[in-house]
């Protein structure tokens, strides 16, 4: 295992090239799979291509939230207070690398955005405070965990919900028969296990250890007691905790009627109204709110050049018929018993082009829900199958890490060694579960 | 005289005007206080309004984002600096030099306002190494005064987010295209106008031999230039790649071409987004030299995606709760057909001194003035555009646009907004006749 981490390591440090090119390179896989696989012309294929471009603008820019608000969350004193103390709590760098695979972990499950978010400033303050550890494998393992998908899983709450686009197709199926089955908590057990056991194992020769730099976190900085200061209107209004916190009331209310409301489905907005107002009511004042968006815009740089192209790749597969052309060559090899782990490999291979778990639902789902009603197979655990599938090789797909990435400051390339492994060794045994319960369901 | 009134405002805004973020705030309070004692609706009914209106502007704030980061990625590509730099030689003196700053400024910002800042600042620093014994302040003041053409420009948020699907007042307005706002002769005539008189008023601005103040040296130092790591392996040679960057290029051109050949010349705001970004990556040459430009453009961008789900939650309270269509029959009040843009005009400039944002502003003011216009029969496009004129008007006293160009330039606000003041003055005299006049 530790020669197969290192193996891996060299070859994506020697061969993956920084995200955006990779999303590039990508995109233009897809464009000429289109023409040559689908049969399109290139003109068609430019046509879907440009057309994309502008199709995530609203979910970037939630990503966008999610990230902003929750960096300036991060940078609050309450906040920095509470990771100062899971930092303290591991004694050696092994159990700081378990340490934040399991809380990046446990943030994930109960949604992707707030684990996102958690698990890289755990790591980051991990990496500070720790050491003799090496910060790419505790940003990994925080990136690892995202893996876990739990009541924020858009797939199976979507097949949930009444009216969803596919009633007609395969009908509602409730979270009981999804979500909460025992299969599928024994699949969320393992997998923790997993990644605990994995990253806590990973062993990096100490010359090659790079620690985490701690820079200073550009906060405005306090006026020590007694000194009188004079200050304009504009100023008097910056330094006032009550301007913020009035306002922060507002979101708080829309909070409070609305949580109550979805209970505890933490959907994306939710998760940016709370990072809002926690982060409205723990600065101390606008000024320093406003020095944490200056220092939070930064790790947003990814989101914003990458998510058009990855809207383009989205509308190129879907519109070519290239979704559909390769879900049927796994459809065709299937019997209703292995229908759901080629149903996980086949969304684990498109994902890694459509890495939008929603996108790909709306382009992949119909296909493979239609196969699953025509092969008997077990629709439920199809659902599952696909929702894993999505989640699986998002660990080797750096779209999603990049807002970890911002906020750590380091490439793809210095974490994704690490994940390919991972990968393999969750994609091994999910596809050994799926393959069972296909025969055992 | 002009020395005390530009000092005047200089105080007064370094003294008043506290960061846009606070103006946000503070309008969600007077949004919600006027709804809440003005229309009866119940305070759960705002909070809901609020919530509806901020998740409804995110598509929007993500154009804003875009269309600013991807123009500045386009000005800090090589071959742009390098024309800057050559049409910085031609001037022989102070006059001249800028004259053609802003002149050249304002023909950037007609394009793209987000390059035209950063064209702006890169150019007067230029200029400020090529001529000598220049006021350094002045020269970069007229590469920011030219921004007050910009709202009637190609990259108009405003009459692109009028001809693009979805925009906020589309069940009043429809689509509507930009030859009926940017391309209109009224639009042509009040902003070229301006691009070409804000030289001359610049030059008359030309401070005596004995007052210049050069820059300081040390503002003119280029930032050292990154330089790419010596180990070669197949990553860095793929990140290094032309040939990749050129071909994703022109796939873009292609699509780009074949949109206005099939559309028309119909410019939407994706696709002015999408020209940037395309001409940014071929001119940058290799894909990991955008990548660095992208590092360094959205350092700018934290205002604006802070503040647009604000404004939106703004807008949210106060079209559902009735509050916009009160402000626009109090506005229908005291106007005429005729007089209506000029006042739309006004109201526009003093708004956008609390909010800086042009969309921002178009979401705030829109829904309140297009609906009065229609109501006394003013054709929307003109009021849409008397907004626009409005929000680049004031933008000669409200140093937010003028931070990052400050930045580059590594000046501060109060050495440019003497000049500054002079243009806004100007400018509202152009705008204003062309409103009553055209």
């Amino acid at each position: 295992m530790q020669k197969l981490t290192r193996f891996f390591l060299r070859l994506v440090q020697e061969y993956l090239p920084d995200a955006y090119i990779l999303a590039v390179i990508l995109s233009m896989i897809v464009f000429v799979a289109g023409i040559f696989i689908a049969g399109k012309t290139p003109l068609q294929m430019v046509q879907y291509w440009g057309d994309g471009y502008p199709s995530l603008f609203n979910f970037g820019m939630q990503m966008v939230m999610v990230l902003l608000t929750g960096y300036i969350l991060a940078l609050t004193a309450p906040l920095q207070k509470a990771l100062n103390w899971i930092t303290s709590l591991p004694k050696n760098p092994r159990q700081a690398v378990g340490l934040t695979a399991a809380t990046s972990l446990i943030a994930c499950y109960f949604n992707w955005g707030f684990g996102l978010v958690i698990g890289a400033f755990v790591a980051k303050a991990m990496g500070a405070r720790v050491k003799g550890v090496h910060f790419p494998v505790l940003v990994a393992a925080a990136y690892g965990g995202e893996v876990m998908r739990g009541p924020s899983s858009s797939i199976p709450l979507v097949s949930a919900t009444k009216g969803h686009f596919m009633e007609k197709i395969m009908g509602i199926v409730p979270v009981t028969d999804t979500l909460y089955t025992w299969w599928n908590i024994l699949i969320s057990v393992v997998v923790f296990g997993m990644l605990i056991y994995y990253f806590m194992r990973v062993e990096t020769p100490a010359e090659e250890v790079v620690e985490f730099k701690a820079e200073d976190p550009i906060l405005v900085k306090p006026v020590p007691a007694g000194t009188v200061v004079r200050r304009t209107f504009a100023e008097t209004l910056e330094n006032s905790w009550w301007v913020n916190a009035m306002f922060g009331a507002v979101p708080l209310v829309y909070l409070v009627v609305n949580f109550n409301k979805l209970g505890f489905d933490l959907n994306l907005n939710l998760v940016i109204i709370i990072f809002l107002v926690c982060g409205l009511f723990l600065h101390r004042s606008p000024n320093d709110y406003l020095a944490a968006v200056k220092a939070g815009v930064v790790a947003c740089r990814g989101i914003l050049i990458q998510f058009p192209i990855y809207a383009t790749m989205m509308s190129m597969m879907g519109k070519s018929g290239l979704v559909a052309i390769v879900s049927a060559w796994f459809v065709q090899i299937s019997t209703p018993e292995t229908f759901p782990v080629f149903t996980f490999l086949s969304a684990g291979l498109i994902n890694f082009f459509i890495p939008s778990g929603g996108g790909q639902w709306a382009v992949q789902g119909p296909i493979m829900m239609q196969a699953a009603e025509t092969l008997h197979a077990n629709k439920a655990l199809t659902i599952m199958a696909f929702a894993w599938g999505d989640s699986w090789t998002n660990q080797i797909q750096p779209f999603w890490a990049l807002p970890l990435l911002g906020v750590a400051g380091l490439s793809a390339r210095d974490i994704i060694g690490y994940c390919v492994v991972w990968t393999g060794i969750v994609g091994l045994v999910l596809s050994g579960f799926f393959l069972a319960l296909g025969f055992v369901l | 005289m002009l020395h005390s009134i530009s000092r005047f405002f200089v105080k007064l805004v370094q003294r008043y005007l506290p960061d846009a973020y606070l103006f946000a705030i503070l309008l969600t309070f007077a949004a919600f206080l006027m709804a809440w004692s003005l229309t009866g609706k119940t305070f759960m009914a705002l909070i809901k309004m609020w919530g509806d209106g901020l998740w409804g502007i995110l598509a929007f704030a993500m154009q804003m984002i875009l269309i600013l980061v991807t123009g500045h990625c386009l000005a800090s590509s090589r071959p742009v600096k390098k024309l800057l730099s050559s049409l910085a030689s031609l001037p022989k003196n102070t006059s001249q030099a800028v004259m053609l700053t802003s002149f050249v400024s304002g023909l950037a910002y007609y394009l793209n306002w987000g390059f035209g800042l950063i064209v702006a600042a890169f150019f007067a620093r230029e200029m400020a190494r090529k001529v000598k014994n220049m006021d350094y302040g002045l020269v970069v003041a007229a590469g920011y005064s030219a921004y007050v053409c910009w709202h009637g420009g190609i990259s108009g948020s405003i009459p692109l987010s009028l001809a693009t699907k979805g925009h906020v007042v589309e069940k009043l307005t429809g689509i509507i295209p930009v030859s009926q706002t940017i391309f209109t002769y009224w639009n042509l005539i009040i902003v070229w106008t301006l691009i070409l008189t804000v030289p001359l008023l610049m030059k008359l601005m030309v401070p005596h031999p004995d007052e210049v103040r050069v820059a300081d040296p040390e503002a003119l130092v280029d930032p050292e230039e990154i330089t790419p790591p010596a180990k070669h392996t197949p990553a860095t040679w793929l990140e290094n790649s032309v040939a990749i960057n050129i071909i994703f290029g022109l796939m873009g051109v292609a699509y780009i071409f074949n949109f206005f050949a099939t559309n028309g010349f119909n410019l939407t705001l994706n696709i002015v987004i999408f020209i940037f970004f395309i001409a940014g990556v071929l001119f940058h040459m290799t894909p990991i030299n955008y990548v660095r430009a992208m590092n360094e453009a959205i350092k700018g961008a934290g205002g604006i995606a802070l503040q647009f789900p604000l404004y939106g939650g703004i807008q949210g309270i106060m079209v559902s709760s009735g509050l916009a269509v009160m402000i626009a029959n109090w506005f229908i009040s005291f106007s005429t057909p005729a007089t209506f843009p000029l006042f739309t005009f006004l109201a526009g400039g003093v708004i956008n001194m609390f909010i800086p944002s042009g969309g921002g502003q178009w979401v705030v003011q829109g829904p309140i003035n297009i609906p009065a216009g229609i109501a006394l029969g003013v054709d929307p496009a003109k009021v849409a555009m008397s907004i626009a004129y409005g929000d680049m008007w004031t933008n000669m006293i409200q140093p937010f646009w003028a931070l990052p160009l400050l930045g580059i330039a590594k000046l501060g606000v109060r050495d440019i907004m003497g000049y500054c003041t002079i243009t806004l003055i100007w400018s509202g005299i152009v705008i204003s006749l062309g409103l009553l006049i055209l």
